[in-house]
């Protein structure tokens, strides 16, 4: 009984020490709450940015019981099409999460939502409802009203809605919409929904089409016979965004208690006399308005100074990720400043941070105008910058969607590919270029590398320029939008050196801010800004599958006395050698080759091929031997697939001694443990 | 009940006296591990011994060119791996089949000539095979209980905001959970040290015995099993805290620290045998097998007994 008492007082003083540890260990960093003046407008300039084809001025009220947002919705839209519109697409995207939609199908089909679930469940369910439909001057227009599935014609999706008008609205002229919804939220599949007490509203109003070239991009679009019409996409599973530029006015009314970030920012607040409050925001200049609420988020604010004036930082953290804030504001303040100096300026007065809480990270890692979702978790440690990094990334979303405001649904890549490569340069300045993403003892990566290994592992599946739906399948939408494009962009760099590349983005920037630029625009500027036609690469890299793969074929180092009967022994620095290195072209992809050949006298020859014939054999006679041979010596080229077979040394490398001293180990361990069977 | 001090003490002693099995078994285990690695240690070599790529795996880890390395075509983890389990599996069948000679040796507190360590371990393996499989019966409990501390996790986590409080129901879900199969493995081995000392046949019988002499004396014996099992987790932390700040490219004296650390697991685990044949022959309430003999009147006595029945 004395031991068992013993045995009982030890168990809860180790329990006690661990909890102490724990805490101690997890103790946040930040707890204050800093707070910067609210701006008053949403710009920090003064003149319009954009043509402004939009104004939505939209009255919400949402109920956290049911979750759903009941509201009237006013569009504007100017006409600068230059041809007369006789009926309008609206984007309804919240049906997308209903069981007969596409968006459900394609998941169903290939995987990879960001919160897979094996079956349907009715929390999921999501919708949104256009209960009226006025059109100034024309009437009640709620009858002409009919779901469309322009993509693959599914009778069941519900994502996008048209109108047909009684007139058409001339060019030059002027349309207003007046919209009753009505819009659910569901547990989040993709994007939004809600988790408990907190609600993330991203894509929750009827939103119009853009009138664009209606052909898509897929396989390589011939200019000429570019046709302009309506592009309003069903939502897909590994699709995103894409509208015309605007204004947004909201007035959004919900309980006193809650806490809530909005895109633009907010100028007024009202409390109502039924507990709850309205809150005022207005977004200029901007395609999306999304917003978010829970009573539990802290508020931590800041600001930083740009070359715009100081923008107002204010981030929503979910419990239990205080640890996280500060590494959030000082990786978002990190990356404003670069993007500022290398690529442009950010005019917008506000930036808004959403930290989504437990069991709501699909709603996590996602952009909207001034306002971008991020992930982080209770006990993420230092030495992952997973919360770095993607708040790198969702920030470079305000310039690679919000600003230059690309085709998500057919040039995906213009958008995640290029704020990935925007990704590395920025990660690789802040937190170093091998450590940018791992920094532990146990072992490192650069972001770099982490997006060439996304690109390596499915290289072949699909060209860049393919509309986002059309892909293999979800994985190789990543691999390639995000991995292949910011590897193909580094390898760039090979070619046309960093600093140009640099400059043709910014300019890319500059001259697509606020428009809606195609992949081709994309490829000219950067043709034009380095001064290269650079159609060799683009054809392999964007618009074709090759994938580029050069080995160390053979090294041989031979006496050129090898035949001579009384040939002297051999001696280094005095016996000749003939030496020969092969290089091998494996994949299709052709790249010119530097070639770096060490000699045992410390001699280091470097060589080039074209890289064009499928193999090439570099020859040299010389008082020495060859040490080792390396394609790439500057490891540039990154869409090289395979590292491993670049080089050869001539001595056997102690790397498969380390992995098998850890794989016995391993294995050791597992009969230990299994050993406490017997 | 009982001075598991002396217990915990008294067994390391005997594991010490008789360091050779633990020599033995850790030799072993290390051998099998070795022949396990064959094909791995094949598969990796083709990529990477004259590859100057190889000095981002054999310097500090760049993790993205070891998943490279992992995405070679030559590399085919599950060959590797399937090698690597099989012959563990033998080394498991191994260490059951060393039992018996092992408990007896710990039993005599003697060195065992090599022929009577192996005909014990002959004598006792079926007895040994059949008592593992009948605890596979509690460990299979303990896994569905395990499954339910799982859902019930689920079900926190979606409740609650806080990822804090799944975590803290999962740790202390956890430890009870250890404690319960560190409870099953001293009522097996109970049951081995009992079927040894008794010469038990009926591991059924033997079994439910055992899990009453475990149960009477529960307090000692965790008790007793906890401090020596906290040397194995104590040293597997030390060892683990020390292997992190030895530099990637000192892959020699990682892998010398980490041997270090699993012979000491083995020491711990044949500690837990010593100290529990020990208490076992101290405390338990039968006597051993041998003793029955001297109980049992002898002739003469009985003799004596009937013609002086005053003396009764």
């Amino acid at each position: 009984m004395r031991n068992a008492r013993r045995f009982l007082i030890a168990f809860m003083a180790i329990g006690a020490v661990a909890v102490i540890v724990f805490y101690a260990a997890l103790t946040p960093e930040v707890r204050a709450q800093g707070s910067s003046p609210t701006p008053t407008k949403p710009l920090l300039v003064s003149e319009p940015l954009s043509d402004r084809i939009v104004a939505y001025k939209i009255e919400a009220k949402y109920d956290p019981k049911t979750r759903t947002v009941d509201a009237q919705q006013t569009l504007t839209y100017k006409n600068e099409t230059g041809a007369a519109l006789d009926r309008f697409p609206f984007h309804l995207y919240q049906n997308a999460f209903q069981p007969g939609s596409t968006f459900m199908r394609e998941v169903r089909w290939a995987g990879g939502t960001r919160d897979n679930k094996g079956s349907w469940d009715e929390k999921l369910n999501a919708s949104t409802d256009v209960t009226k439909l006025e059109v100034e001057g024309m009437g009640d227009l709620t009858g002409a009203m009919k779901y469309i599935a322009p993509d693959d014609g599914n009778p069941m999706d519900k994502t996008v809605m048209e109108v047909r008008l009684p007139k058409p609205v001339p060019p030059g002229g002027e349309i207003t919409f007046r919209m009753n919804f009505k819009t659910k939220f569901g547990e989040p599949v993709m994007r939004a929904g809600y988790k408990r007490d907190y609600v993330f509203a991203g894509q929750w109003f009827p939103k119009v089409g853009v009138w664009w070239k209606s052909s898509g991009s897929s396989p390589k679009p011939d200019p000429s016979e570019t046709k302009f019409g309506w592009n309003a996409h069903q939502y897909h599973n590994s699709t995103e965004y894409f509208a015309d530029y605007g204004t947004y006015d909201v007035n959004l009314t919900l309980p006193e208690n809650e806490v809530v970030g909005a895109s633009g920012v907010q100028l007024g607040e009202k409390k109502n006399a039924d507990g709850t409050k309205t809150l005022t925001f207005r977004a200029e200049d901007v395609h999306d308005f999304a917003w978010t609420a829970s009573p539990r988020f802290d508020v931590v604010e800041d600001q930083v100074t740009l070359s715009t004036g100081t923008v107002k930082i204010r981030a929503l953290i979910a419990p239990g990720h205080m640890n996280s804030a500060k590494r959030y504001v000082t990786a978002v303040q990190g990356t404003m400043q670069k993007f500022d100096e290398w690529y442009g300026p950010y005019p917008y007065a506000q930036v808004t941070l959403v930290d989504p809480p437990a069991g709501a990270g699909a709603t996590g890692g996602m952009e909207y105008p001034t306002l971008i979702t991020l992930g982080t978790s209770w006990l993420m440690p230092k030495s992952v910058l997973g919360p770095e990094m993607v708040t790198e990334h969702e920030y470079g979303h305000q310039y690679w969607y919000g600003m230059v405001g690309s085709n998500e649904f057919e040039d995906a890549w213009l958008d995640e590919g290029i704020n990935s490569y925007t990704e590395v340069k920025i990660m690789d300045a802040l937190y170093g270029r091998d450590t940018s993403m791992i920094n532990s003892r146990l072992g490192i990566a650069g972001d770099r590398e982490m997006q060439r290994m996304s690109y390596s592992s499915i290289p072949d599946m699909d060209p860049l320029a393919r509309n986002a739906w059309q892909y293999g399948g979800y994985g190789s939408y990543g691999a390639m939008t995000y991995g292949k494009t910011a590897t193909m962009l580094m390898t760039l760099e090979a070619i046309v050196g960093e600093e140009p590349l640099r400059k043709a983005i910014n300019t890319y920037f500059m001259r697509y801010r606020y428009k809606h630029p195609t992949e081709q625009d994309f490829l000219n500027t950067v043709n034009e800004v380095t001064g290269q036609d650079l159609t060799w690469f683009w054809e392999q890299a964007v618009y074709g599958t090759h994938v580029l793969d050069y080995r160390v074929m053979g090294v041989k180092s031979d006496r050129v006395d090898w035949a001579k009967k009384d040939a002297p022994e051999e001696k280094k620095g005095e016996t000749t050698y003939h030496s020969q290195v092969t290089l091998h072209r494996k994949g299709t992809f052709v790249f010119p080759v530097a070639l770096e050949v060490k000699f045992d006298n410390d001699e280091t020859v470097r060589e080039q091929w074209d890289g064009k014939d499928r193999w090439k054999r570099f020859e040299w006679e010389k008082k020495a031997k060859i040490v080792s041979a390396e394609i790439d010596p500057d490891h540039k080229v990154l869409l090289d697939t395979n590292a491993f077979n670049n080089s050869y040394v001539v001595k056997p490398q102690r790397a498969t001694q380390k992995i098998m001293s850890y794989w016995t180990v391993a294995s050791q361990w597992l009969g230990q443990m299994l050993s406490w069977l017997a | 009940m009982s001075n598991s001090k002396g217990l915990v003490s008294t067994g390391a002693s005997l594991v010490r006296r008789h360091q050779r099995i633990l020599w033995w078994v850790f030799a072993v285990n290390f051998i099998l591990a070795l022949l396990g690695s064959g094909p791995a240690r094949t598969m990796f070599s083709s990529v990477l011994d004259h590859s100057l790529a190889a000095g981002d795996i054999s310097g500090q880890l760049r993790v993205a060119r070891y998943v490279e390395l992992l995405m070679q075509p030559e590399v085919q983890l599950q060959a590797g791996t399937s090698a690597s389990v099989a012959t563990q599996i033998i080394f498991f069948i191994f260490m059951l089949f060393l039992t018996g000679g092992i408990l007896v040796t710990y039993r005599e507190d003697r060195k065992l000539s090599r022929a009577e360590f192996f005909e014990n371990c002959g004598l006792y393996f079926w007895r040994m095979v059949r008592l593992m499989l009948i605890s596979l019966i509690p460990f299979g409990a303990i896994l569905l209980i395990y499954q339910g501390v799982r859902k019930i996790g689920d079900r926190i986590a979606e409740a609650s905001p806080l990822e804090a409080n799944e975590f803290w129901w999962r740790m202390g879900a956890g430890i009870v959970i250890l404690l319960m199969l560190l409870f099953v493995r001293l009522w097996f081995d109970v049951a081995q040290v009992r079927a040894v000392e008794q010469n038990e046949r009926s591991m059924w019988k033997n079994s439910f015995r055992a899990l009453k002499i475990s149960g009477n004396a529960l307090g000692a014996l965790l008790w007793m099993y906890f401090r020596i099992s906290l040397v194995a987790w104590v040293v597997l932390g030390a060892g683990l805290y020390i292997w992190l700040h030895i530099p990637g490219r000192m892959w020699g004296l990682s892998f010398l620290l980490l041997e270090v650390v699993m012979l000491v697991q083995f020491a711990v685990r044949l500690w837990l045998r010593a100290s529990a044949i020990t208490w076992y022959r101290l405390y338990a309430e039968e006597h051993p097998a041998t003793a029955v003999e001297y109980t049992t009147p002898k002739p003469a006595v009985l003799v004596d007994q009937q013609s002086n029945p005053v003396s009764s």
